[in-house]
């Protein structure tokens, strides 16, 4: 069982986030740059102080600022891949993954199986002879990885691992990664700005929003029902939160803040979720007078190919809220969108995912 | 001390940078007579060092140490930057990697750095075999005891010229070769690829 409370503060920055996770799970950690990953990473590992809060693995302490308990990086059972993997340059892939074995007192005749047992894991038994610098991006992350799991630590800290691949390597590798980080008996804390990484590799998805945790729970949880417009953006729906109009006789609706939206069934009392797929809305260029009830005005910000050179088009609007359609290469074609057009976004009452 | 330098902030840190490198501009004649007074019959550190049989001006060891005070400040001045060149996400992934400050030290930061290092030994040990001032002022010139190239180039000159001569162009060429070697070479010394290619992307 692991267990954190991190609370650290660098200037105007202030990091407060809190999560559990169960060995043997991978745990993603996303948001957008600077929204405080790398900080977590770098606390759980310890070259970071916590300010408050404390990191617990098992029954095992690694920090804690209320008893100013504070285990330096090299006493923790942690592997660590940072962002540019950093290998060191003036070793070979093997002394790289042989350097955790050697620090930590290994017997030399153990080392070499450990070595190669961990080059063999992900998958570049052959490569232990070369130098970084000889290396692929992608078969620098492997090597990088080895080199963390060497040593089969309780926690796998992992920090943007495939974000400074080219996308087809990134695919691939995310593949493997999904598969091995699923084989492996650590805990893994896996940080990410990628919302498709997250969806992929996690058993648990903990977002993060400047600093603090916007959202917690499984990929179902959050692709479901989300929180925050920030998460709604992230698992790429449309959010809506409000309060039912509770008067009888009247449509079910739920009154936001942009306005009132039209639904099947108010449902209980109480704060209201809605949630829109981008598929259920339609566009048009004049005020529909169709069944749909919900009608929001807005200009075209952005055109976003989904996927990247796919059929569909995300169409961003600065609606309030903002909305996010998603139709077909021919719509947007037909309606001639581009930025700045003015378009009506319609749906049906049928369309809104209610919860509470 | 180039370690704690280039990593620690500390009170005082400006003080003894300008400590540190005050050899380097002293006149080396100065520097000897720094020395003899500290270390001399009468010195505060010589008293010291007389307790235990131990008496550096005019010995083979003063010349030593002579030339270690006026040439150290070049190492510590090469190795700090060195040390300071090398980026810290190498020492944060030793410090993950069970290896304690030590062994982070040893093993990642010294040969990162050893171009540098290597570079500052050479100029280091350039600038000690030119030494002229310091030593003759403390260690003296006594042939075969403290009698070093420079002095010996020095005594020459005045009765042997083609001896003075032939000995500068020994010296010159090893000053050469040292210069050399620090300037083609430095990398390669240390095992280092030349230059690191980024992955292409």
């Amino acid at each position: 069982m692991f267990d954190a409370l991190l609370g650290k503060r660098r200037g105007e920055f202030q990091l407060e986030v809190a999560f559990q996770a169960e060995p043997g799970t991978t745990t993603v950690l996303v948001g957008e740059s600077g929204a405080g990953k790398t900080t977590v990473l770098r606390l759980v590992a310890g070259l970071d102080r916590l300010d408050r809060g404390h990191v617990t693995v098992g029954a095992q302490h690694y920090a804690d600022a209320e008893r100013s308990v504070h285990r330096p990086p090299w006493e923790r059972d942690i592997g660590y891949v940072p962002q540019d993997y950093a290998l060191f340059p003036h070793l070979s892939v093997f002394e790289n993954v042989a350097f955790g074995p050697r620090a930590s007192g290994m017997p030399g005749h153990r080392i070499q199986s450990a070595v190669m047992d961990a080059l063999t894991l992900v998958g570049i038994p052959e490569l232990a002879r070369r130098r970084p610098h000889e290396l692929s991006g992608g078969q620098q992350q492997r090597a990088a990885l080895a080199r963390a799991l060497a040593l089969q630590p309780a926690v796998l800290l992992l920090d943007e691992p495939l974000s400074s691949l080219d996308l087809q390597t990134r695919r691939a590798l995310r593949v493997e990664l999904r598969a091995l980080l699923a084989r492996l008996p650590c805990l893994t804390l896996y940080v990410t700005h990628s919302p498709v990484e997250a969806l992929v590799l996690s058993d648990q998805i903990v977002v993060l929003d400047q600093g603090r945790v916007a959202q917690a729970g499984t990929r179902e949880a959050l692709l479901r029902y989300p929180r925050t417009s920030f998460v709604a953006e992230l698992v790429g729906t449309n959010l809506f939160v409000g309060r039912p109009i509770m008067t009888p006789g009247t449509e079910p609706a739920i009154r936001t803040p942009e306005g009132m939206v039209e639904i099947m069934e108010t449902g209980g009392p109480g704060a209201a979720y809605l949630t829109v797929s981008p598929r259920e809305i339609t566009l048009s260029l004049r005020p529909p007078d169709t069944s749909a009830q919900n009608v929001f005005a807005g200009n075209v910000i952005e055109l976003v190919p989904e996927p990247p050179g796919g059929e569909r088009v995300r169409v961003v609007l600065n609606t309030r809220p903002t909305l996010v359609a998603e139709v077909t290469r021919e719509a947007v074609a037909a309606l001639s969108l581009a930025d700045g057009t003015w378009v009506y976004a319609a749906f049906k009452a049928t369309g809104v995912h209610r919860y509470a | 001390m180039a370690y704690a330098l280039s990593v620690f902030e500390f009170r005082g840190k400006r003080l003894l940078e300008v400590l540190i490198d005050l050899p380097m501009v002293l006149p080396p004649t100065v520097a000897g007579v720094a020395l003899l007074t500290a270390f001399g019959r009468t010195g505060l550190a010589g008293q010291a060092l007389a307790a235990f049989g131990v008496s550096l001006p005019f010995t083979t060891l003063g010349v030593i140490v002579a030339q270690a005070f006026v040439a150290a400040p070049f190492f510590v001045g090469a190795a700090r930057a060195g040390f300071a060149e090398v980026d810290r996400k190498y020492l944060d992934a030793a410090a993950t990697l069970r290896a304690a400050p030590a062994t982070a030290f040893l093993r990642v930061l010294v040969p990162l750095a050893a171009p540098s290092l290597l570079a500052g030994a050479a100029m280091s040990w350039a600038r000690a075999l030119g030494e002229f001032g310091a030593t003759i002022t403390f260690a003296g010139n006594m042939p075969g005891v403290t009698q070093t190239m420079p002095l010996a180039v020095y005594l020459a000159l005045q009765s042997d010229v083609e001896a003075a001569i032939v000995l500068s162009v020994l010296l010159l060429a090893v000053s050469l070769t040292v210069l050399l070697s620090i300037r083609l070479a430095p990398s390669r010394l240390a095992g280092l690829p030349g230059r690191v290619r980024r992955a292409p992307r």
